[in-house]
């Protein structure tokens, strides 16, 4: 039973579906039914949670205790419950079916949508993985699971803005208000929003609600205790002895005190650096009455408010300083990952090439080289060498001390006033140059067409790029993974590139467009033979 | 850029400068060159301290022999150290364009030990009078004097280090901030105080709190050898006579005289203690005293806990009085005074009397002369030395007594006595005793020019400026002095970047105003929380409430509670409010950017003539618009303004009314000034009382105020005033180019010179 591996929630027997018997499994990712029978093989069925759009349940008074789970294609799927133990034990075992269920599909919607989110998000903020996507998933050359699995790394665009989360809304207690029930009680309508806002708010409160929820009081009583309490009563002095929230108004000046120190380390503050002589007593005119006009009750609530603000403002730092330090921890690592991977990737460039990364002057000894990509024959000895070593750090000393030695090849390098006449030679207009047409191959070809090229291009490019880095693959799996890149890229070939030429050719361009894609994409094939017979020697 | 002024080369360390500026430069030389005083306003965020510092600085250069010092004056550290970096940055492009990287000029700032003290172990507690206690203890000369035998005894290295070898090298010229001097002091194991206090001597800037200049008791010490050819700036000096009031009053309640009284007695048992060991001190101090040597012993400027507060002269030159030479009398003599004062203290109504008829009453009761009261404060103070008292600051009760007894004894002028208790008005009687209020006794100054006098008296040139000094004729008569030059400059501006209006009336057509009648309507509280609701509701970001006192803002805030208000404040922007402890508004202050700045706004409840009106600046976001709730009218009913007024009618001629109205502006420009910091600031100023609207309020505010004043903008409703406000919002909010305020609001080397020339022309057509 495939139900083994994962972990099983409730285990419901006498269930029926389609009026057959059987018993209904609740696990951690998805939901499933067997027939119960002692000859056959059992009908089974099950859904994954993510398929799950809804679920329903039968009224209070009907005969039959029914639960209903809709899929997003809208068919949907009705267990009865039939217990024999009753309607009170059936409701039971519905009960516990559907909460569990309450709360299992909301993470998996969320975790569902999230992701799509982040594939549209992908594709908006990335005009050439759009190009391709069109290319490729609506042109129905791969599916688009394949397509996300293949051509794009999600995590390497994963948005580097660190995605802001929403602090308490200073209003929200304006909005909790209570309703008259009717005779004289109120009643208070809270959200989980609402709930939440508070909690956040009240540090103190927080901590009561989880000293008393669940285990002294329920949440119902908690909140009600809250209300008639002194977060919603003017003056905080005369609290019942019983209030349980009594020592919360009485750590509130404690706390601002400690916020204070916190927060003001500027030993200038602000206010006491105005007095640059703290005047002695009994010198200047001291106003002994100042601190005692004032009521008490009213410099309670304006404390109050004081503190309110300020944890309204700090609710959102503290959730985004968490999130910061998490953020920053999973960067931390993915860099790493993605280093390794460069410096891989620098290992297979030819050695030219990553002279040039150190700041050397770019010696091309291969124009085409450049121009199309490393051709397998000319790599083959490092390669070779990978596979050999299978060591890469011996291949990064090796690959060093490459480095070290390399010096510029001086005897080959032209004279200068030489090079100079030929690069006059060869600027536009000159003598060279001047058969040279390739300023009015903009004005000759239609918008249309550039266009087309270059959308052509850029999913070339994508493509082809996803594909020598691919190489060489390790084990099977990412061998399946660059036959499949091998074959959508052929398929490509075949279908735009040619069909472009074709176009092309029909308009009686002089110039063949066509030919560096071409080039690309034979000798990006090319490298997948050579790759297949040298396995097939290795 | 570098220009002339008349004859004068002003080095400007900017590029373009501000038409009022040069204004205020042409004003200032005008009145340096007549050697006299000036009173200057011009509006916040103008840049008033980079011109007053490159115009006195280049008149420093250019004439030595008519000016040799700038003392400037400022309220606050961070104010002061703002001033520095000006200074610096001037000096800086000073040695650039003169090529003289050498430049001779020496500027820096003083401030307290508290702030600039290095040594460890004595700048571990941050309160301004234990540092300065721990530092006497280290630093008196009688300290010193015994660790030359003594060696267990501590002494502060820095300073010993400095004693030895800091004095005679000067410091290099620069311009030294209170960071740079304390790292000086690192570097050369220097006490930066003393380093600073000792500089002060040839430094030809020298940048400092009001307190060195204005208070009796410390300017003796830290200003007396400032030369006459100084020019003295007091910034920031719309209140200024309220802290010359301040430095020469006192206030004794019965916790203090109880502290005197134990100060006395430990006197007395050290005093029994050195007859017994030593009993030559006493003499040779008794002797001393006989002689009219008033200080045989060179005062250390180390030594400075106890200063005089003026005094004539002529006191000096007398010996001190027979009957409290000896110390044991000393003390009999002042434990009966003490007693005195005691017994004036248990009253039952408030009593008020001046000078001269408490000195007649202490005479008859207790049969105390005028002539020894005078000299209470030098007797203590040779005491003190004579018993080489280290810890002067815990007999501090005492010589705010002995001041007392010295300034009561000294002025028959400008001074009243009262005797009240602090609740005036309350019902005292339902109390128990214990938690009754004690009596308190203030000698009050009435005249504020009494402790400004020696300094105009004193210095060639005094300059009071300020953003808000209006009306600027009152000044010179509360501070008693000639004017020279008194001048309000305008701001000019590429756009209306204030927008001024007085709401004098909720939706419902109820006048709004905080006249005392009317305050407790519950309507006008109301109309009030309206306006504020509605303006947070369209005002971005921060929003600023002065109410006109604690007492106020606390029953509104407690009535808007109860009415919903606030609720609906808080659906729009965050509310913090200013309360009378210091920590919890710092806190709240620093929320308030906070949430200025991320974005969700907030509104900031404060009090006129509270700290935050004082000393913060609510610049760009930070306060978008000022609501003055209320006119901030000084509480009329205490005793002891109603004694300045009087005063001020019988000695100088101003009307009660004028004065008050004059009290209650000047804070409410205050308030609103704290808005604009700067051109391209903006901001808007409502005024929210009808009686703003009457002529003798609204002349009353600056003049760079009333400007943009119309008519029409007198007399709003509320819903009126937040529609002006949004139009004008949306106009603001438009980028503003550099190339349109240029010419108008602006100027570069070039326009300056076109100016020059013009001016010039006009007057030599003038004189054809």
């Amino acid at each position: 039973m495939s139900g083994n591996r994962e972990e099983i929630i409730h285990q419901i027997e006498n269930v029926r579906y389609k009026k057959m018997d059987g018993t209904l499994y609740v696990m951690s990712e998805r939901i499933s039914w067997m027939q119960k029978c002692k000859t056959g093989t059992p009908i089974s069925i099950s859904h994954n949670y993510v398929d799950i759009k809804t679920q329903k349940i039968s009224s209070e008074g009907k005969v039959k205790v029914q639960l209903q789970v809709v899929l997003h294609d809208d068919t949907s799927i009705t267990f009865h419950f039939a217990n024999p133990g009753g309607p009170d034990s059936q409701v039971k075992d519905r009960n516990k079916v559907k909460d569990e269920l309450a709360i299992l599909l909301p993470k998996f919607t969320q975790k569902i949508s999230a992701e799509l989110e982040e594939k549209k998000r992908i594709l908006v903020e990335n005009p050439h993985i759009y190009q391709l996507y069109n290319d490729l998933v609506v042109g129905q050359m791969i599916s688009a699971e394949d397509f996300w699995k293949n051509f794009v790394n999600i995590s390497d665009y994963k948005s580097t803005t660190k995605s802001q989360l929403t602090g308490v809304s200073q209003g929200f207690m304006a909005n909790i208000c209570p309703k008259s029930d009717g005779t004289n009680g109120l009643v208070y309508n809270l959200s989980y929003d609402d709930k939440e806002s508070i909690l956040k708010t009240y540090p103190a409160v927080k901590l009561k609600y989880v000293q008393n929820v669940p285990s002294k009081m329920s949440e119902k009583d908690f909140w009600t205790k809250f209300f008639q309490s002194f977060y919603f009563r003017k003056d905080q002095i005369n609290l019942a002895a019983d209030d349980i929230f009594k020592d919360c108004a009485l750590k509130l000046d404690d706390e601002l005190k400690s916020k204070a120190q916190v927060t003001l380390t500027d030993p200038v503050d602000i206010i006491d650096s105005q007095k640059v002589l703290s005047n002695e007593d009994g010198f200047g005119l001291t106003d002994f009455s100042a601190s005692k006009t004032s009521n008490l009750s009213h410099q309670n609530l304006i404390k109050r408010y004081n503190y309110y603000s300020m944890r309204v403002l700090s609710s959102m730092e503290e959730t985004s300083m968490k999130d910061d330090n998490k953020l920053s921890k999973n960067t931390g690592g993915s860099n790493k990952i993605r280093l390794l991977d460069e410096e891989i990737k620098d290992l297979e460039e030819d050695e030219e090439a990553s002279g040039a990364l150190r700041g050397a002057a770019l010696s091309l000894k291969h124009v085409d080289r450049y121009f199309y990509a490393p051709k397998a024959a000319e790599k083959e000895s490092i390669t070779s060498k990978l596979l050999k070593s299978k060591n890469p750090k011996d291949l990064c000393e090796r690959t060093l001390q490459d480095l070290q030695n390399w010096s510029i090849n001086v005897k080959k390098v032209s004279n200068p006033t030489l090079a100079i006449s030929i690069l006059a030679d060869l600027s536009p207009g000159s003598q060279l140059m001047q058969t040279n047409n390739v300023q009015n191959l903009r004005d000759e070809i239609q918008k249309s067409y550039q266009d087309e090229i270059k959308s052509v291009y850029i999913s070339s490019c994508e493509m082809l790029k996803t594909y020598h880095s691919m190489f060489p693959p390790k084990n099977t799996e990412q061998e399946m993974k660059l036959k499949l890149t091998r074959d959508t890229l052929e398929a490509f070939y075949q279908q735009k590139v040619i069909a472009l030429r074709e176009q092309l050719i029909k308009e009686n361009f002089t110039w063949n467009l066509t030919v560096h894609l071409e080039n690309m994409f034979k000798i990006a094939l090319m490298k997948y033979n050579t790759w297949k017979t040298k396995q097939g020697t290795v | 850029m570098k220009f002339l002024i008349d004859d004068l080369v002003v080095y400007f360390p900017y590029d373009y400068i501000y038409p009022e500026q040069y204004s205020y430069m042409r004003e200032l030389k005008m009145t340096l060159d007549a050697e006299g005083h000036g009173a200057i306003e011009m509006p916040s965020g103008t840049g008033k301290t980079i011109t007053l510092l490159s115009l006195i600085v280049a008149y420093i250069l250019q004439y030595p022999e008519k000016l040799i010092k700038l003392v400037y004056c400022s309220r606050t550290v961070p104010e002061i150290e703002k001033t520095v970096g000006e200074l610096k940055r001037l000096i800086e492009f000073y040695k650039k364009e003169t090529n003289q990287p050498d430049l001779k000029f020496l500027g820096l700032s003083l401030s307290s030990r508290k702030n600039l003290c290095i040594n460890p172990e004595v700048n571990k507690t941050n309160i301004g009078k234990e540092v300065d206690n721990k530092c006497m203890n280290l630093t008196a000369s009688f300290i010193r004097e015994k660790a030359k035998s003594d060696k267990t005894i501590k002494l502060c290295s820095f300073y010993e280090q400095f004693e030895s070898e800091g004095q005679d090298s000067l410091i290099p010229s620069g311009v030294y901030n209170l960071d740079d001097l304390k790292q000086m002091g690192q570097r050369k194991n220097w006490c930066p105080y003393f380093l600073a206090r000792y500089t002060m001597q040839h430094a030809n800037v020298i940048i400092y709190s009001y307190h060195y200049l204005l208070d009796p008791k410390i300017a003796e010490i830290v200003s007396k050898d400032l030369p006459k050819q100084t020019v003295i700036v007091f910034d920031e000096a719309h209140n200024i006579d309220n802290v010359c009031i301040d430095s020469m009053s006192l206030s004794l309640n019965k916790r203090l005289l109880q502290k005197a009284g134990e100060n006395l007695e430990t006197l007395n048992t050290h005093i029994k203690k050195l007859k017994e060991h030593d009993e030559e001190k006493l003499k040779n101090e008794y002797k001393r005293l006989v002689d009219g040597l008033k200080e045989a012993q060179v005062i250390r400027e180390t030594d400075m806990a106890l200063a005089n507060p003026i005094l004539p002269k002529d006191i000096l030159d007398e010996a001190v009085p027979g009957n409290i030479r000896k110390a044991e009398h000393f003390i009999i003599f002042m434990k009966r005074f003490l007693e005195y004062v005691k017994t004036r203290l248990r009253i039952s109504h408030k009593v008020q009397e001046s000078p001269p008829s408490f000195l007649n009453d202490i005479f008859s009761k207790v049969c105390i002369d005028r002539k020894p009261l005078r000299f209470c404060f030098e007797r203590l103070r040779s005491l003190l030395k004579s018993l080489e008292v280290a810890d002067v600051q815990n007999y501090s009760a005492l010589v705010v007594l002995a001041n007392f007894a010295t300034m009561v004894s000294t002025y028959t002028q400008g001074f009243t006595i009262i005797i009240e208790l602090p609740d005036d008005g309350r019902p005292v009687t339902s109390l128990s005793s214990v938690n009754a209020p004690s009596p308190v006794l203030y000698f009050a100054c009435l005249d504020a020019s009494i402790a400004i006098k020696p300094v105009f008296d004193r210095f060639k040139s005094v300059i009071i400026t300020s953003g808000t000094l209006s009306p600027l004729e009152i000044y010179p008569k509360l501070l008693d002095f000639r004017a020279a030059n008194m001048v309000s400059l305008p701001m000019t501006l590429a756009r209306p970047v204030i927008c001024p209006m007085i709401v004098g009336r909720g939706n419902d057509q109820v006048s709004i105003s905080s006249r005392y009648e009317t305050r407790d309507d519950i309507a006008v509280i109301r109309n009030y929380g309206l306006l504020v609701v509605e303006m947070s509701n369209k005002v971005p970001d921060g929003i600023v409430c002065f109410f006109t006192s604690y007492s106020y803002m606390e029953s509104t805030v407690s009535n808007w509670y109860v009415q919903g208000i606030i609720e609906q404040i808080l659906k729009n922007k965050l509310l913090f409010v200013e309360t009378q402890d210091s920590m919890e508004t710092s806190l709240a202050l620093y929320n308030y950017t906070k949430a200025c700045e991320n974005g969700r706004g907030a509104v900031l409840l404060a009090v006129a003539r509270g700290k935050v009106s004082e000393g913060i600046d609510f610049d760009n976001h930070l306060g978008r618009c000022i609501i003055m709730i209320g006119i901030p009218y000084v509480y009329t009913l205490s005793s002891i303004l109603r004694a300045r007024m009087d005063f001020l009618r019988e000695m100088y001629n101003i009307n009660e009314s004028d004065f008050l109205t004059f009290d209650a502006m000047r804070h409410a420009a205050q308030c609103v000034g704290r808005a604009l910091r700067g051109k391209n600031d903006y901001g808007i100023m409502c005024f929210a009382d009808k009686r703003y609207a009457k002529a003798d309020k609204r002349e009353k505010l600056p003049k760079w105020i009333r400007e943009y004043l119309n008519d029409a903008d007198c007399n709003l409703s509320i819903e009126e005033a937040v529609s002006k406000a949004r139009k004008w919002l949306k106009q603001m909010a438009q980028p503003l180019t550099h190339k349109e305020q240029l010419g108008v609001s602006l100027l570069n080397e070039e326009l300056l010179e076109q100016i020059r020339l013009k001016s010039l022309n006009h007057d030599q057509r003038m004189e054809h």
